[in-house]
């Protein structure tokens, strides 16, 4: 079983089509299962993954994100070897012990460190309600590269990250232009690129690659489906609608409390009365 | 006492009968300011993250959809009240409320939530009733609206028809925001507006008046050639 997806890298790269191979067992059953997407950010190196020994993902090419996959929350051994090797060649990178939680959605990013070793860093990504009409950008140094800033519409909006690092930030939904400079500097690393921030929205942002091989880049994913509500519709400001025509609940209660004040004073009326002529 | 003064008392006690038996009848919803309850809607769809490409969106971007393209709302027309509004498109203001139209003549269509006629999820239409500068507007009668009154939302080259279901009068403080604004649920139109005593010291309106609407039919372009759907099969 294999489901074809489609990928992305900002930066240039192809869009090129890569699937899970379902690990686990049965149906997805959401209630134990965790959201995870994969992000290969090691320049060079067609690889494949492999999970608790199982093959994950073929042919997993540089600066290709996958699709977030569901998958059986619980723990996992990842092992990234040269595409063709198989299980039991020499891990590129490997981590053990991966702790994937029931409903957390996730990225693991293979990436280098600052000092330009494979590295497997699983992120938890914020799927939190963001306010209406705003944005969630979530940036992530995974560059073999010193501290940068990251700037919008060359703003610095993020300063000093520094490899494996994140930072977050609920900005006005809308376009912007991103480009990444070198911290405390207008030394730009990569960019500048025009970067969607949708209403309701988390756009991650991944700088990758290598400064030193001059090929740093931006990935970029973003998941949906987080947007807050208005926290009211403020519908009328003068009053005169009421003046004119009255609130309809207002005045009708009003005119019951008449009306029963109206029955109880001529019902004792009444009721006096007929005792007089009783008696 | 006088003869004279027993047949005014019963007069006023007939009288006031009567009107305590047409103010209850309105309060408890016989009147044309009914509040008829309305079946709760199913709660808003968990989170449903989901990676899209940086590539073509064919979902709400950060701005408002482009008011020029067609399926935008344009117009809002209630017959039988001979109401006709124009529809703009507003976003959030910065108190994070729907930001509405100044004039009380327009109406605000919420554009970061589905268009009137979109499939899914509750099409937001909200204005101001009346504003100190404008003074009142033509939603000061959607408190007449009755359950069944038809509802058209027309954009450029469509002509989006619905049915009242239900006009609410709301607490500001309880109005269920992720109903009333669900982007994934049943296909809703709702129009909000302001409605009931008005406070000055307490923030003028104390309600929001929700008037909830189901599609009924949705007229295809006219310079479309498309088969004819048998009537039995056209969405009620």
């Amino acid at each position: 079983m294999r489901t074809l997806r489609r990928l992305l890298a900002l930066g240039g790269s192809a869009a090129l089509t890569i699937g899970f191979i379902v690990i686990g067992t049965g149906p997805a059953h959401a209630a134990d299962q965790a959201t995870v997407s994969i992000l290969h950010g090691i320049p060079g190196a067609t690889v494949d993954v492999y999970a608790n020994g199982k093959a994950l993902l073929k042919n997993f090419k540089p600066g290709t994100l996958t699709d977030p996959q569901m998958l059986p929350a619980g723990s996992y051994d990842l092992k990234v070897v040269k595409a063709g090797d198989g299980a039991d060649g020499d891990a590129v990178v490997e981590a053990n012990n991966v702790k994937v939680p029931v409903g957390a959605n996730i990225t693991v990013v293979a990436h280098l460190t600052a000092k330009a070793k494979p590295a497997l860093t699983p992120y938890v990504n914020d799927v939190s309600t963001i306010p209406a009409g705003k944005a969630r950008v979530i940036v992530r140094h995974d560059a073999a590269a010193p501290a940068v800033d990251v700037r919008a519409n060359k703003e610095p909006v993020f300063t000093d990250l520094t490899n494996p690092k994140q930072q977050s930030a609920e900005v006005d939904a809308g376009t912007i232009k991103a480009d990444v400079v070198l911290a405390g500097t207008d030394k730009v690393a990569i960019g500048p690129a025009s970067l969607k921030l949708a209403e309701g929205t988390t756009t991650i942002v991944y700088a990758w690659g290598s400064a030193e091989d001059d090929n740093l880049k931006l990935a970029v994913q973003t998941i949906s489906g987080m947007h807050g509500t208005p926290n009211g519709v403020p519908g009328g400001s003068g009053g005169q609608a009421t003046a004119q025509a009255g609130s309809p609940v207002a005045a009708e209660a009003a005119v019951l409390g008449l009306a029963i004040v109206g029955i109880a004073i001529s019902g004792s009326r009444l009721a006096k009365r007929r005792v007089t002529i009783t008696r | 006492m006088t003869r004279k003064g027993g047949r005014l008392w019963l007069a006023v006690l007939a009288v006031s009968v009567l009107l305590a038996g047409v103010a209850s009848w309105r309060l408890t919803g016989g009147g044309s300011s009914q509040m008829v309850t309305e079946q709760t809607a199913p709660a808003p769809a968990e989170q449903s993250p989901s990676t899209t490409q940086l590539s073509p969106v064919d979902r709400p971007s950060g701005l408002p959809r482009d008011a020029g393209r067609s399926g935008v709302p344009r117009l809002l027309a209630i017959p039988r009240l001979s109401l006709e509004m124009p529809i703009v498109p507003v976003k959030v203001d910065r108190d994070g409320a729907m930001a509405l139209p100044e004039k009380p003549t327009e109406i605000g269509w919420y554009a970061y939530g589905p268009r009137p006629g979109e499939r899914g999820g509750s099409a937001v239409l909200g204005g101001h009733i009346d504003s100190r500068q404008y003074g009142s507007g033509p939603l000061a009668a959607l408190r007449r609206l009755h359950k069944g009154d038809e509802v058209v939302v027309r954009t450029v080259s469509t002509r989006h028809t619905f049915r009242v279901v239900s006009v609410r009068l709301i607490r500001k403080q309880a109005l269920p925001l992720r109903t009333l604004f669900d982007r994934d649920g049943e296909q809703r139109l709702r129009i909000i507006t302001c409605g009931g005593p008005y406070i000055r010291s307490q923030g003028g309106y104390q309600n929001n008046l929700v008037v909830t609407a189901i599609p009924e039919r949705t007229t295809p372009p006219p310079d479309r050639s498309m088969p004819r759907s048998p009537a039995g099969k056209v969405q009620g």
